[in-house]
């Protein structure tokens, strides 16, 4: 959640009344507890603990769909709550679906209603990913994201922390990019999004990329940030985007024998090895786009120029055979 | 003085050396492509796939213009061996090509108005033209607009089998080339039978 974020569901104000209805009303169910229909509900990946799934549970109860139906509470900021829904079928399938809700949101918000300052307490990512705090953030400093909205552009802008699947959950290349690019095209092929962070117009995709053939077919292969940023030393993906005047146009850096794509969109089967079968190079490409230049067969490669050859020495042979069987003859005659 | 004797119209020549011209501009292309950053690209790759696009789409309406001419004028008889003892006279050339040249002997077919090439030519000309060139047509307009190909073809890109198929036939074309290049020499002169697609004239040997 980016820190201009509403605040979440706690500001309603509340009587003295009211206060004392609820704490009735917890009185009589002994505890707060999921409505029905949540308890079928995931609400951490299988690998959570038992703690974890239940605290999850408390907070899905309301920040789901089926908590926005069938509220557990009667005093809730349904306004509110609507903004701030969770998918729980995404999220425990997310980077982040083994945690617990309150290991980034912070202590303040397992209390209802929610401390006015909770929002505050929430933890920043490089908290706890400290890799990015070493290389990513720098990285992402060095951007026009960070440069023109340092106080609105974060992390969470681009990475949504409750749907954000690793490339390895995903199953296929085609998901990662479609994950990845959804990322960049939700601001920057929404006037609305787009709007929400800067009053310039915004330029369109279609014609910024028509150096491109088949930019669609392009966005649905590759990742924009598979141009969009800088190769980095060992591989991996850098977070300092660039535009479009920085950014890749070398067609040949992709369609290649040695692709960028190898150790960047496919670097896990780098790692593994599995870049040459049944003569093919960059094999793993070849499951979900055909990359011209990268991924032709180097065993029809050599049959081709065998038979090259073997036409050319055909050739050059008959015609040496034929120039001299006629000096052979005008000697004879 | 040697015999002539007229052979090709002047739309079959223009149509011909567009034609070679637009084979060479694709071959290097193509290659540029297929090899891309390396020593056998000679053109960059975003020139070369501009290149190879255009002048794909200029050979595919000269075919066009080749099956309509053909149609209209009967020409297109020319590029169809005839079936009346084909294995005989097939054999009959494919000795004078292996043996009877060294002996200086004639040709066994020369051409004539009514048939312009020998029965070997007959059976190429008719594979590259009506067999070849259509496979490669297809398949580079395919690339070309590559949502035209299957998603996915037995686990791997649809575009695959497209891209394996127009380098296959891209290739025969291109040692097609290399042979119809040599044979080219063979008139009584070096420069002879170019000179027969250019003027529309065959020289005959003495």
């Amino acid at each position: 959640m980016s820190p201009s974020a509403p605040p979440l569901c706690c500001e309603a104000p509340m009587t003295l009344a009211k206060m004392a209805a609820l704490a009735m009303l917890g009185i009589a169910i002994g505890a707060w507890s999921a409505p029905s229909g949540a308890e079928e509900m995931a609400s951490a990946a299988p690998g959570a603990d038992d703690q974890t799934r239940e605290a999850n549970a408390q907070c899905l109860a309301c920040h789901s769909e089926a908590g926005l139906k069938n509220p557990p509470r009667p005093d809730m900021h349904m306004e509110g709550l609507a903004n701030h829904l969770i998918s729980a079928d995404r999220f425990v399938k997310s980077v982040h679906g083994e945690e617990a809700c309150k290991d980034c949101h912070g202590e303040p918000y397992t209390q209802y209603p929610h401390q006015a300052n909770a929002r505050y307490q929430i933890k920043m990512c490089p908290e706890c990913h400290k890799s990015a705090k070493r290389e990513k953030v720098p990285e992402f400093q060095t951007t026009l994201h960070f440069k023109n909205h340092p106080y609105n552009f974060g992390c969470t802008s681009c990475h949504n922390p409750h749907t954000l699947q690793k490339a390895k959950t995903l199953g296929s290349e085609k998901k990662v990019v479609a994950q990845d690019n959804g990322m960049c095209r939700d601001c920057h092929d929404s006037e609305q999004r787009f709007a929400q962070f800067t009053t310039r117009e915004r330029p369109d995709l279609e014609e910024a990329h028509k150096f491109l053939p088949n930019p669609e077919l392009h966005w649905k292969s590759v990742r924009c940030v598979d141009c969009h940023t800088p190769a980095k030393e060992g591989g991996g993906t850098s977070h300092a985007i660039l535009g479009k005047d920085k950014a890749e146009r070398d067609c040949s850096v992709c369609h290649n024998a040695t692709s960028s794509l190898r150790v960047r969109l496919y670097r896990h089967f780098a790692e593994q090895g599995t870049f040459q079968k049944a003569g093919f190079i960059n094999t793993p490409l070849l499951k979900e786009a055909y990359v011209v230049g990268a991924t032709r067969n180097t065993w029809l490669d050599l049959a081709s120029w065998i038979l090259t050859a073997a036409v050319v020495v055909g050739c050059v042979g008959h015609g040496l055979a034929r120039w001299i069987a006629g000096l052979l003859r005008r000697r004879r005659d | 003085m040697s015999k002539r004797v007229y052979l090709f119209r002047l739309w079959l020549r223009c149509w011909h050396w567009l034609n070679a011209a637009l084979i060479l501009t694709l071959i290097t292309s193509g290659f540029s492509l297929h090899y891309s950053g390396s020593n056998a690209a000679v053109i960059n790759f975003g020139l070369a796939r501009q290149i190879h696009n255009y002048a794909g789409l200029t050979l595919c309406a000269n075919y066009v213009v080749f099956f309509i001419g053909n149609v209209i004028t009967g020409n297109w008889w020319q590029f169809v061996p005839s079936p009346k003892e084909f294995a005989k006279r097939a054999w009959i050339q494919t000795r004078y090509y292996a043996w009877d040249i060294f002996r200086g002997l004639p040709e066994p077919f020369p051409p004539t108005r009514e048939v312009n090439f020998n029965p070997l030519q007959q059976v190429t000309y008719w594979a590259v033209m009506y067999l070849l060139m259509p496979v490669l047509l297809a398949s580079g307009l395919m690339f070309l607009y590559p949502t035209l190909a299957p998603e996915n073809w037995f686990g791997v890109d649809g575009l695959l089998p497209v891209a394996l198929t127009h380098y296959v036939a891209g290739f025969a074309i291109f040692l097609f080339l290399l042979s119809h290049l040599y044979l080219a020499t063979m008139g009584p002169k070096l420069s002879s039978l170019i000179m027969t697609m250019i003027t529309g004239w065959h020289e005959e040997h003495e």
